[in-house]
């Protein structure tokens, strides 16, 4: 079977999840076993192994995740493994992380526990 | 990255269910329940998308189930559609499964962009449209 060019099209970065640009979501979006980026705005609930929040995203909601790295703006509930807020990074909430590292110039408000064995 | 643009892409084993708003380009490799107005939607061969979408471009390889409207349709060998389907231009590969209503032009105004479209292409309807007002203009100057 010849390669059409919309197989070409659709074979571009078909496992991970960008949520880019001007959108917004709202709901809930599960990642699978793959990363979720987000660059653009997101209210809602993010189930996912990595998520990373781009310098322009904005995160309202709840996040669970292995490993977390926020360069933008992160509010409500997260429940990961390890952390980075980057210096570009705001968080503000609950987080629970395991491991976490928080860079010089990255604002956190908000409260910062272990999460507990039920995080993914 | 950066050859992205402004693409969104929902991943292979990503599912998302809510709203997605001021969208323009996005890319569905995995379930998606909702509803989306865009420029340009392509719903790769693993993926499904159940919801209403408006787009000038929709570019179908996995299943879809709604209200769609669209300019430009193209369903590929293997995609498989139901539900509604408003199209301008259609394309459809051998192999595709239409299981839908489909309606060519949905709106008025749609409708009248298309007919002055084939006024200005072919010269012939043209014609016989100048012939059919030159004979309404002609009828009530006879009857005055």
């Amino acid at each position: 079977m010849s390669v059409k060019p919309y197989e070409k099209m659709t074979s571009l970065h078909e496992d991970t999840t960008y949520i880019l640009g001007d959108l917004i979501m709202e709901g809930a979006l599960d990642g699978g076993d793959h990363p979720v980026v987000i660059d653009g705005q997101f209210n809602g609930d993010i189930t996912a192994t990595d998520v990373i929040i781009r310098e322009q995203g904005k995160v309202t909601g709840t996040v669970k995740a292995k490993t977390v790295v926020i360069n933008g703006y992160f509010n409500g509930n997260l429940i990961c493994e390890s952390l980075n807020v980057a210096a570009t990074g705001i968080v503000e909430g609950e987080v629970q992380a395991n491991a976490l590292s928080i860079d010089l110039g990255a604002e956190v408000i908000g409260s910062i526990s272990r999460a507990n064995a039920k995080s993914k | 990255m950066d050859k992205l643009g402004s693409k969104t892409v929902i991943g292979a084993s990503a599912n998302f269910t809510g709203k997605i708003t001021n969208v323009r380009v996005i890319e569905v490799h995995g379930k998606v329940h909702a509803d989306l107005t865009a420029e340009k939607v392509t719903i790769g061969q693993a993926g499904y998308f159940d919801g209403a979408i408006r787009a000038d471009l929709v570019v179908v390889s996995g299943h879809y189930e709604g209200k769609m409207q669209a300019g430009s349709v193209w369903v590929t060998a293997t995609a498989s559609v139901s539900g509604k389907l408003h199209y301008e231009t259609l394309q459809m590969d051998r192999g595709a499964a239409l299981n839908c209503h489909i309606v060519h032009n949905w709106t008025v105004k749609n409708a009248a962009a298309r007919s002055a479209d084939e006024d200005a292409d072919s010269p012939l309807p043209k014609a016989s449209n100048k012939a059919k007002a030159g004979a309404e203009t002609a009828s009530p100057e006879e009857g005055a």
